[in-house]
């Protein structure tokens, strides 16, 4: 069928953005504002299942000719991260492109500047990213958002999970405001086992970015130093802890301590399925996405990972 | 200046180099060693700590019980948590409903192991 809007522009477009399009998801994926901060697992389609150790107490013992194996000093816990799929997708009228004040851009015999849509697919996928970052930690299967939150169990639901399960212990910290923020950050801190405290594993506080705000105020009034000379972070005082700020908990009081390990993001291949689709249809370019992209706290446990009494 | 003292002052001059250049390289020598120490020391330190974990999920006969809400002074308080951290001590929340001067604290800061039933 001849399509009756003429779509040269558009389909060198449309090469453009099935050439790059392995790049543009790569950056929606790993580019989020908290990605960073977790580690990273790819190629997860559905589930896959993790090995956590655990030592039960002492193995070494103090000699004698008898040989007698103890039991039970190792234990391996499976924990398994899901993963679900998502979509985004979006039209784009080129028409409608052209009759509006961008037309005059347009060149003779152009339906379209392509750098238009260049840029429109560019901002799609930075708000893509922004959507991951919020799904990552907000998502609540059963919390009858009605939207893409219904997708999966966040980070946040799994804390309040392991919370009510009595398998962590809250910090009663109450709402964090600037002349509490030094004590109640530190509090959340100090349930952590030292272990993680000494690792070269990051160690991550996780906060509003208002409450880090607050923090580093307050730290520079209480001691006359910044957190980090450099300010290139902002860091727990006086202690290897970076602070770090969490979009989705915005204007709420949630504190979260944890080493780098202890949350996974997984997600499949930044590729095959995960490529932008762009399909020119009559008077309109479709594009589509579809993400597949899961969570875990590898170890919701007391001295693992520490929270306040804010989820 | 003649030139035996010239020549005096250029030997001085160059002692006083070489003592420096000594110094210099005692003291880098010393700095890489404690540098090479504390690398090796926080290396052993991750490895330790990467690997043995002592804290793992509790069995259910180890955790604490939820209780019922009860009242204080005409409100209704129910307390969320089993157990939780304040000030740095661990209180159950048999230990919490006996702690009259806790609740009020409790309640003052927002926290969200309890709550006032219908509030």
């Amino acid at each position: 069928m001849a399509n009756g809007l003429k779509l040269t522009e558009v389909k060198s477009y449309q090469a453009y953005v099935q050439e790059f399009s392995n790049e543009l998801i790569a950056i929606a994926l790993n580019g989020f504002r908290t990605a960073q901060f977790l580690k990273e697992e790819t190629g997860i389609q559905g589930k896959k299942t993790f090995s956590v150790m655990k030592s039960n107490g002492r193995v070494l013992k103090a000699f004698s000719t008898t040989y007698s194996g103890t039991g039970d000093k190792i234990e391996m816990i499976p924990r398994t991260i899901e993963t679900y799929v998502t979509k985004a997708e979006m039209d784009i009228v080129p028409s409608d492109i052209r009759a509006s004040y961008l037309g005059a851009f347009t060149l003779p015999n152009q339906e379209v500047l392509p750098a238009f849509l260049v840029q429109i697919v560019s901002y799609f996928i930075a708000r893509l990213m922004t959507d991951i970052d919020e799904l990552v930690w907000a998502g609540d299967k059963d919390g009858g958002a009605s939207n893409v939150l219904d997708t999966l169990n966040g980070i946040d639901k799994q804390i309040a999970v392991a919370v009510a399960a009595s398998d962590l212990t809250e910090i009663a910290t109450g709402t964090i405001s600037a002349s509490d923020v030094i004590a109640k950050f530190t509090s959340v801190y100090d349930a952590m086992a030292d272990v993680h405290k000494v690792s070269m594993i990051p160690l991550y506080l996780y906060c509003s970015k208002k409450n880090k705000d607050l923090y580093a105020r307050a730290v520079q009034v209480a001691t006359n130093m910044y957190t980090n000379p450099n300010e290139v972070k902002t860091m727990l005082f006086g202690t290897d802890c970076e602070i770090v700020d969490v979009p989705a908990w915005a204007g709420t009081s949630k504190v979260l301590v944890a080493p780098k390990g202890a949350i996974i993001y997984g997600y499949d291949q930044a590729s095959a399925m995960n490529n932008i689709n762009v399909i020119p249809q009559h008077y309109t370019l479709e594009h589509s996405v579809t993400p597949e992209i899961g969570v875990l706290i590898v170890t919701p446990w007391d001295g693992e990972i520490a929270v306040n009494d804010q989820f | 200046m003649n030139k035996a003292e010239l020549e005096g002052e250029v030997e001085i001059l160059t002692a006083e180099n070489a003592a420096k250049d000594l110094k210099l390289q005692l003291a880098e020598e010393i700095i890489n060693d404690l540098t090479a120490e504390i690398a090796g020391l926080k290396v052993q330190v991750a490895e330790f700590g990467d690997f043995v974990k002592e804290v793992g999920p509790k069995k259910e006969a180890e955790k604490p019980k939820l209780i019922e809400p009860f009242e204080v002074d005409g409100k209704i308080i129910k307390i969320k948590r089993a157990a939780f951290i304040f000030e740095g001590q661990r209180v159950t929340a048999e230990e919490l409903k006996a702690n009259k001067e806790m609740i009020e604290k409790l309640l003052k800061i927002g926290s969200g192991v309890l709550q006032i039933v219908g509030e």
